[in-house]
């Protein structure tokens, strides 16, 4: 009996844990985020992939964070077992919510205040929020042609269902960061936002991101060729960030 | 279209009307023995019947059971004594169609299994294609249990609709065959010659069309072609037998793992049911396997003792080594006036009263029981302890038919005459050993002194000699 | 044995010929309806008109009926033996109608029959004893001899004669070897199909199913897959249809806490939560076989619920009972337990069954009492005169 819980869909006291991959994060946002997800999660799983730099020592500073996985070799180019590892990680800890996050996304305050209602109810299985992607800096994000993902809806916060038939697709690349099985069950669009940093950066460094992405997929299969290109736009459409308290 | 042409042309629209009209006699002088495998009652009662009524007048029905519980009895009792049925029952221990083949007398057989349903026309056209070409010695027609090129798969509501194909195949097609390199299934023509040269199937295969592909291959072996008929088809009927499906059963792969090793094929292709080995494979010399009964490892001797007066010290005297004996005992009550003395229970005793009556006694006794070997004992001799044991291996092992041993007083002369070849040699009985079933010649009693008979071996028979401590040695005519 | 077949029309347009030809033990088949002298010699059937039904003995036949608006005649005859063809809902007739008497049809039959796959598998959930007249296999599987002919018999007519035979034996004996061999027959043929459609998962589906009725884990592999396949595909109204099934599957095969936590996923309707609840209580409680009839009930699967419950003696066991017994038609057992349990009964059910038996009044009477004061009775007493056209214009057919 004690192997199941009951009832399977809590609406209190739901543990809250977030999920994450790095890679050599440790000069960028990696500690910032930790010490905001330590404010709002109650624990934190990790895969190290392979990182050359003292990513994993960053982590294990973090008291929260309670699983940390360091790989030898970098499964970046089977990212199909990548995230099914992160997954099994954080399933190995019977969660009862998970959050999946990237070493340079930051939750809105309204976002991180709402949490705790978000997941302690029996209606809805998951969560998406809007991801903004932050251009050249911290104040302002891009929105133009091919870069509009705040216009649609990201699942990042589920509710683990033992029992229920999780997968992954298959691919080698663009493996969404959750199994694919929690479309068919209920979620809430939530209009909280979560700001991405990754394009956050100099462009020098939007230079390096756009030769890499080149190099990695010349034919545009995995992506587009025209966003690719859109990387070095010299004018980008940037629209000012509005906090809201 | 020339002259010539033409004519031919309308010959063989002439013959293949009279053919499907079935007014032409099979291409065999012999007629055709048909041996049919019995497994599955319900095929069988229908079975049989197409083949008496669609192969022809001068058939011969061959009718083998192949598990202990299959009603024969019954199925027998479907069949009038006039019809040329005869039914073999089940054997432990053989393999039920060598046993059938054994019985083969015409040149031509078919062998097939009672699920397959034939329809007019279906064996002359098989018939015909050793004909075409000498060297073809097996042919088989399409069916769905050939595996390969002769796999058809179909389905008929009626015998009349398979009739109705058949008979649109066997227009179209007729006279067209092809060489292939084995066959599986379960329905093939051959002739007589081939099987008394590779003998019957080896039963350790366990899946009948391995049996099947690997007797093709040794026919191979020996220079015959497979033939697979292109109008022919016959239509076998699949069994649900094998659901439901029993928990924890195994698939037999065993077969296989003999199969792929004998023929030097790659593991591996099993997957694929793959049968074919390589060409070189064909050259590696196959063992024959024995048409007729396994030869047991001790087989039953009928021990014929014919006698002036039986001697209770003779039989006691008489502890051969060699055990699996039945004997008959002939004894004349006007010469022996010995009591009756104990047999056991499978041995006989043949009391009759005169020389003549004597004599008539003896030559009959060798038919009257069946078994692998034969021979005579006289009570006037002391024979050594492992006579027989000697004489049954020296059968058993080697080719002759009849063996005679001799004493060393008897041997230069026996040398002699084998190496005048004279022929008109006569045996003393009392030394001679064949094997059962065949007649080993005539029996006469040598006048000068009483009972002492002879043997005057048929001129056909393989004979060999033993010495009293020798090997055996063979003499050919 | 002699066979009186009760057909949806004319002789001409009767589609079961064949199967006709191969009845085991044809002593004689009388088709009620017209036939030409010339039709009666050349397939062996003698005709019969309707009127002249009643005067068979019906203890030495056995009845094929291939329309639901037989059932009254059916149910008067007080036949032994019936085999129900079940058909997919003609163009010209009632959906509605046609779906519910057929159900009724179905249950009232001692041998189920059809040649819809749809059918075979829905009755297959339902009760003991269907058979699918159709297959895949492209060989003969048995040969007879019926009259003069020498038939070759598909996979399905070897069954379809071993089911008719097995009718008259000894009925006790559950679930007979010739259903097994035929849901074996359909989960080989699913399983290759897999093997060659990999992406399909509608066969991924089916396969589930057949393995499913088998008692087979196996199932459940079949069945991932073909939940994966439905979401790549996005076809996302998946929850109910497919994954609920694991729930089945896990309760025939594998953990029973488990199986209801598995429907508890799919449990968001107030009256589903209720459910889930439901199955929690008994869970805690130790009260296995109302877990897992009540988790083969919500996958649709009430013939192995009742099998579980007509063996128990609870009332609440019995409750159980009567709504499966409701859902598969078997409505005279359902109002004799409704009778003994709350002394009151369902309108609805008790004024069909006395419509089915001919008895009109009582049928009305019953149609209002369900009716109540808000005078919903209309589409009650529509239905039976919908019933009665639909029987007349049969009737029209068969003597045409």
């Amino acid at each position: 009996m004690s192997s199941h819980r009951w009832p399977l869909r809590k609406t209190a006291g739901n543990r809250l844990t977030a999920m994450m991959q790095v890679r050599n994060e440790a000069g960028r946002y990696l500690e910032q985020v930790l010490e905001e997800l330590s404010e709002f999660v109650d624990d934190i799983v990790i895969i190290d992939d392979g990182s050359t730099d003292h990513t994993a020592q960053l982590c294990r500073s973090f008291a929260k964070v309670t699983k940390l996985v360091t790989l030898e070799t970098s499964l970046f180019n089977r990212e199909w077992e990548l995230r099914q590892m992160l997954w099994d990680l954080a399933v190995s800890t019977n969660p009862d919510w998970l959050l999946s996050v990237d070493a340079d996304e930051f939750y809105e305050e309204a976002a991180k205040r709402e949490m705790r209602r978000l997941i302690d109810q029996d209606v809805y299985d998951w969560v998406s929020f809007r991801l903004f992607d932050f251009w050249g800096g911290t104040t302002h994000y891009r929105e133009d042609e091919h870069w509009n993902i705040h216009t649609k809806y990201t699942r990042t916060l589920v509710r683990y269902l033992p029992n229920f038939h999780y997968f992954f697709p298959k691919m080698d690349h663009h493996v969404p960061r959750l199994p694919l099985s929690y479309s068919v069950l209920p979620g809430f669009l939530a209009e909280l936002r979560v700001k991405h940093y990754g394009w956050a950066v100099s462009p020098e460094e939007l230079h390096r991101k756009y030769s890499r992405y080149l190099e990695l997929d010349p034919e545009g299969r995995w992506g587009s060729l025209e966003q690719y290109q859109s990387i070095l736009d010299e004018q980008p459409h940037l629209v000012e960030w509005r906090e809201e308290l | 279209m020339s002259h010539e042409s033409l004519n031919l042309e309308r010959l063989a629209g002439r013959y293949g009307f009279l053919e499907r009209a079935g007014l032409l006699p099979l291409p065999s002088h012999d007629g055709i023995s048909i041996v049919v495998e019995l497994s599955r009652m319900e095929c069988a009662t229908v079975c049989l019947p197409l083949l008496l009524l669609h192969s022809g007048a001068d058939v011969r029905i061959i009718a083998v059971s192949m598990t202990p519980d299959f009603p024969m009895e019954v199925l027998a009792g479907q069949f009038s004594p006039e019809e040329p049925v005869i039914f073999l029952p089940y054997e432990k221990e053989e393999y039920m169609p060598n046993l059938a083949l054994a019985h083969i007398e015409t040149s031509f057989a078919v062998l097939l299994e009672d699920s397959i349903m034939v329809s007019p026309g279906w064996l002359c056209e098989l018939m015909w294609t050793p004909f075409d070409d000498a060297s073809v010695k097996v042919v088989a027609p399409r069916s769905s249990t050939e595996r390969g090129e002769g796999k058809k798969r179909l389905h008929f509501g009626t015998h009349h609709e398979l009739a109705e194909h058949v008979s649109y195949s066997l227009g179209r097609y007729q006279g067209e065959w092809r060489e292939v390199e084995v066959l599986t299934g379960s329905c093939l023509l051959f002739t007589k010659e081939l099987i008394h040269r590779i003998g019957g199937f080896n039963a350790s295969l366990q899946a009948r069309y391995l049996m099947i592909a690997d007797w093709c291959l040794r026919a191979r072996q020996i220079g015959a072609k497979l033939a697979l008929s292109e109008a022919v088809y016959v239509h076998a009927i699949q069994s649900l037998d094998r659901y439901p499906r029993m928990k924890g059963e195994s698939r037999q792969t065993d077969g296989w793992q003999t199969y792929y090793k004998k023929w030097a094929l790659e593991s591996g292709l099993e997957n694929e049911g793959y049968l074919v080995p390589p060409t070189e494979s064909l050259n590696f010399p196959q063992p024959v396997i024995p048409l007729g009964r396994i030869s047991l490892a001790s087989p039953l001797v009928t021990a014929i003792v014919y006698c002036d007066e039986l001697k209770e010290q003779w039989i006691a005297a008489q502890q051969q080594s060699y055990k699996h004996i039945r004997w008959i005992w002939i004894r004349d009550t006007l010469v022996d006036a010995a009591p009756e003395f104990p047999v056991s229970e499978h041995d006989v005793v043949i009391t009759v009263r005169g020389e003549d009556a004597w004599l008539r006694a003896l030559k009959n006794a060798s038919a009257l029981y069946e078994s692998e070997i034969i021979l005579y004992l006289s009570t006037s001799i002391l024979y050594e302890k492992r006579y027989i044991e000697r004489v049954v291996k020296a059968i058993t092992q080697g080719s002759a038919d009849l063996i005679v041993s001799l004493s060393t007083e008897m041997e230069e002369a026996g040398v002699h005459l084998l190496a005048e070849g004279d022929w008109s040699v006569t045996l003393p009985l009392e030394r001679v050993a064949y094997k059962g079933g065949i007649v080993p010649g005539m029996i006469s009693n040598r006048k000068s002194t009483s009972r002492q008979l002879l043997l005057h071996p048929k001129a056909s028979l393989v004979i060999g000699y033993i010495g009293d401590l020798s090997d055996s040695k063979e003499a050919h005519p | 044995m002699k066979y009186l077949i009760l057909s949806g029309g004319s002789w001409e347009d009767y589609e079961y010929k064949r199967l006709l030809e191969l009845l085991p033990d044809r002593e004689e088949v009388c088709f009620t309806g017209r036939m030409t002298r010339e039709q009666q010699t050349n397939s062996q059937v003698r005709a019969v008109a309707a009127a002249d039904i009643y005067s068979l003995n019906m203890k030495q036949y056995t009845i094929l009926v291939s329309s639901p608006y037989w059932l009254s005649e059916v149910l008067s005859l007080q036949a032994v033996y019936v085999v129900a063809l079940l058909e997919r809902c003609p163009e010209e007739e009632d959906k509605w109608l046609w779906d519910k008497y057929s159900g009724l049809l179905g249950a009232k039959a001692n041998l189920a029959a059809t040649r819809s796959e749809r059918i075979y598998l829905e009755q297959s959930l339902r009760r003991e004893g269907v058979i699918y007249l159709g297959g895949d296999q492209q060989e003969s599987y048995g040969v007879t001899f019926q009259g003069d002919r020498l038939y070759f018999l598909t996979d399905y007519e070897v069954l379809w004669r071993k089911a008719i035979l097995n009718l008259w034996q000894d009925s006790t004996r559950s679930s007979a070897d010739w259903v097994t061999i035929q849901l074996e027959l359909r989960a080989d043929y699913y399983i290759s199909m897999c093997a060659k459609l990999p992406s399909q998962p509608v066969v991924h589906y089916l396969a589930a199913s057949y393995l499913y009725l088998l008692g087979d884990p196996a199932a459940n592999r079949y069945l991932a897959q073909s939940f994966e396949l439905m979401v790549l595909y996005e076809y996302l109204d998946c929850l109910h249809s497919h994954f609920r099934f694991f729930s089945a599957i896990e309760v025939k095969t594998g953990d029973l806490e488990t199986a209801v936590q598995q429907y508890t996923i799919t449990a968001f309707t107030a009256e589903e939560k209720l459910e889930a609840e439901r199955l929690q209580g008994w869970l805690h409680s130790g009260q296995y076989e109302l877990v897992r009839a009540e988790l083969f009930r919500l996958n649709e699967n009430e013939a192995a619920a009742v099998r579980i419950l007509s063996s128990l003696t609870t009332s609440e066991a019995k409750l159980l009972l009567i709504q499966n017994y409701i859902r598969i038609f078997q409505w005279e057992k359902a109002l004799e337990l409704q009778q003994e349990l709350e002394g009151s009964v369902d309108g609805v059910i008790e004024g069909t069954i006395h419509l089915l038996h001919g008895r009109r009044h009582e049928a009305i009477r019953s149609f209002l009492n369900a009716a109540g004061q808000d005078n919903q009775a209309w589409p009650l007493l529509s239905e039976m005169a919908d019933l009665e056209e639909a029987i007349r214009r049969l009737k029209r057919r068969v003597e045409a």
